[in-house]
């Protein structure tokens, strides 16, 4: 429960402000100039902050839509991401954003009506493009983790109805698809699951849905149309991974229509040095920063043959249900430009 | 809740104990109660008073400091930044509390609350404390002033030191750490006029119990703010390079945090058995490299089996606490 929501002053009386203080009649509110005063002050403890984070509501300002880096393919033409929040209600061990952010806090960009002219305008020159554009949204929050709050899938699902050259995929881990399931399914929308084996999930997502949650979630959508995709990324690669892997497979792929599933994608823990280096000094005595793992160009990443087989192997076990064309593997030691393990 | 304080007495410089709680204020009557209630002892011959003891939380022994900075911004910094010093030690998860009084232009006299915005007249930067540590007071803004006033803010409070003091004493721990307490001393219809020291002391004194709670919550966060290996591995002494014994030391340092004390003692004394079995002695830190690597690499989990096992674990205690196992 959020104690304590910090509101910058221009959107004080934005109707998603009141609508977001409403969800929290009893925290206290704090007014702030620019979120950049709470969420990137010096000394921040991002582990200490996790305990009790607060939620601040800002206007996002600036680039609102980046492209991705170009190995990140699903199958689309030009992709591109957006943020309309920073920081994830769940505490994965693997995720960047620990290593990128200062702040555990929630911040919540209110605009989104800014957001979708920034998105409309970058569809809009891909107008004459042969494939889709495609949008990412999750790589800095979960989409649908905190939808009771934000409304977020509520509101740019319906918006892209409009946009006729634009995919939004959703990558998320939560079951919270209330919203998705009351309303009609759209072609041009992707909910996309981030699904590790249950050891995994238990051992390193902390807060997250079990797997099983996850699959009921996917089988849930899909029946009602929308269309899914399978997000293995990060691999976690452990010394019985495969057996883990091996087991969880089956049990989601069983569970759905194979042949309905846009897009896999696998990808082994990896991350920018910098990244590294404090969410090691966050979780010195974690294993995860510990075991496996070698310098390859500026990225910390598992060493070359274990990031091999990895992809491999989990690939070959995907690929006995869906077609390898649409299994995308994301190596370390392949792409020129590599980045770090999704948020989701 | 809380337990007795010890009447044990330590100097400033001198800490056996892994948490410290630092209690800056002002004045020595906003301090009072706090003294008497923790029993600490006053330290002879320091440059600002002092007051030193052990405060036991949670089974855990707090050093306590309380600091008396005298009034003002001036002060209030170097008293901070003094007391940092003479502590001598990288304290990464020390608590650092400012305690006092403040004018408030719509809280009510006696009323507490805890500081969400500071901000001082001489630079327009605004300190925000990370809001972490569970609190059962309300927040408020604090401006504050280089003189006493009797203008006060429609919806804030205003003092005198604590900009200051989160300028200065962010620098020695994590912002979650530092925060500051205020109890309401005067307001547009009760000023400054009244206040003496005793009516200041007897203003904070209902309050003290507050202030050891939400000092308490401070320091369970502050616990879990600094990771501590849990022994040292020990180095044998060889012939190695500068990027050798970088390499080694970043092994040492991995492993040191996650194995278990004794498993740490025994890799020790492999390392030292592997040095004294190599005859050529440029070989020898390549040797312990490859042998901590492997260490390392065998700190992978098998989550399978520990998954399954704790599966069972939890069926079986969900059947004992119904009462069938």
């Amino acid at each position: 429960m959020v104690d304590t929501i910090y509101v910058e002053n221009a959107i004080n009386d934005h109707t998603r402000t009141a609508l977001v203080l409403d969800r929290y009649p009893k925290a206290e509110v704090v007014g702030l100039e620019h979120y950049g005063e709470v969420f990137n002050s010096s000394k921040q403890n991002f582990r200490l902050q996790k305990h009790n984070p607060s939620l601040i509501l800002a206007a996002k300002g600036g680039k609102r839509v980046m492209p991705t880096p170009a190995q990140y393919e699903t199958g689309g033409g030009a992709h591109y991401y957006f943020s309309h929040m920073l920081n994830c209600v769940y505490d994965c061990r693997y995720c960047f954003l620990q290593g990128m952010l200062r702040s555990a806090n929630y911040l919540l960009f209110v605009n989104y009506e800014d957001f979708m002219q920034d998105i409309r305008s970058v569809a809009e020159q891909h107008k004459g493009d042969d494939k889709p554009v495609w949008f990412f949204s999750g790589y800095d929050c979960d989409s649908l983790a905190y939808e009771p709050v934000t409304g977020f899938a509520e509101y740019f699902i319906h918006q892209f109805q409009h946009i006729d050259n634009a995919v939004l995929e959703l990558r998320t881990k939560s079951t919270q698809i209330r919203s998705l399931l009351n309303t009609e399914p759209q072609d041009n929308v992707v909910v996309a699951y981030s699904l590790s084996p249950e050891s995994i999930v238990s051992a390193v997502e902390k807060g997250a849905p079990p797997l099983s949650k996850r699959i009921e979630a996917l089988k849930r959508l899909q029946d009602h149309g929308w269309r899914i995709g399978l997000r293995f990324d990060p691999i976690v690669w452990h010394a019985d991974y495969l057996q883990d892997y091996e087991e969880a497979i089956p049990q989601v792929f069983e569970s759905l229509k194979p042949d309905a599933i846009d897009s896999v994608t696998l990808g082994g823990f990896r991350l920018p040095k910098g990244f590294y280096k404090t969410m090691h000094n966050l979780h010195p005595e974690h294993w995860l920063f510990n075991a496996g793992l070698t310098e390859e160009e500026g990225m910390v990443v598992y060493r070359q043959d274990i990031e091999e087989q990895a992809l491999k192997s989990v690939g070959e076990l995907c690929e006995r249900y869906v077609d390898e064309r649409r299994v995308f593997a994301y190596s370390s030691f392949n792409a020129k430009e590599a980045e770090a393990s999704g948020g989701m | 809740m809380l337990n007795k304080s010890h009447a044990k007495t330590e100097t400033v410089q001198e800490s056996a104990s892994p948490l410290r709680l630092n209690l800056i204020c002002a004045l020595n009557c906003e301090a009072k109660s706090l003294i008497d209630k923790l029993r600490l002892k006053k330290q002879n011959q320091t440059v600002f008073s002092t007051y030193v003891g052990h405060w036991g939380v949670a089974d855990q022994s707090v050093l306590v400091t309380v600091l008396i900075t005298g009034v003002g911004a001036m002060s209030m910094a170097a008293g901070v930044a003094w007391l940092a010093a003479v502590q001598n030690e990288k304290y990464l998860n020390s608590v650092w509390l400012n305690v006092g009084t403040a004018g408030h232009g719509e809280f009510k006299l006696g009323a507490p609350f805890i500081v969400s915005m500071s901000q001082g007249v001489f630079s327009s930067r605004r300190f925000y404390p990370p809001q972490v540590a569970r609190r059962a007071v309300r927040l408020s803004p604090c401006m504050s002033l280089n003189a006493p006033s009797s203008d006060y803010p429609e919806t804030g409070g205003i003092d005198m030191e604590a900009s200051a003091f989160f300028d200065v004493a962010c620098r020695f721990t994590q912002a979650e750490l530092v925060q500051s307490f205020k109890v309401v001393s005067d307001t547009p219809s009760q000023g400054i006029e009244h206040l003496t020291a005793n009516i200041i002391a007897e203003i904070m004194q209902p309050h003290t119990e507050a202030v050891l709670v939400f000092s308490k919550a401070l320091l369970l966060l502050a616990e879990n703010a600094v990771q501590k290996p849990n022994n040292e591995l020990v180095m044998p002494q060889i012939r190695a390079t500068h990027s050798q014994r970088q390499q080694l030391n970043d092994r040492a340092k991995r492993l040191a945090f996650s194995l278990p004390a004794e498993k740490i003692d025994h890799l020790s004394s492999e390392l030292l058995r592997l040095s004294q079995s190599v005859s050529d002695e440029k070989k020898a830190a390549n040797l312990l490299l490859n042998y901590l690597d492997t260490a390392i690499l065998n700190l992978q989990p098998t989550l399978h089996d520990s998954l399954a096992s704790a599966t069972q674990k939890h069926a079986q205690s969900r059947i004992t606490q119904h009462g069938v196992g």
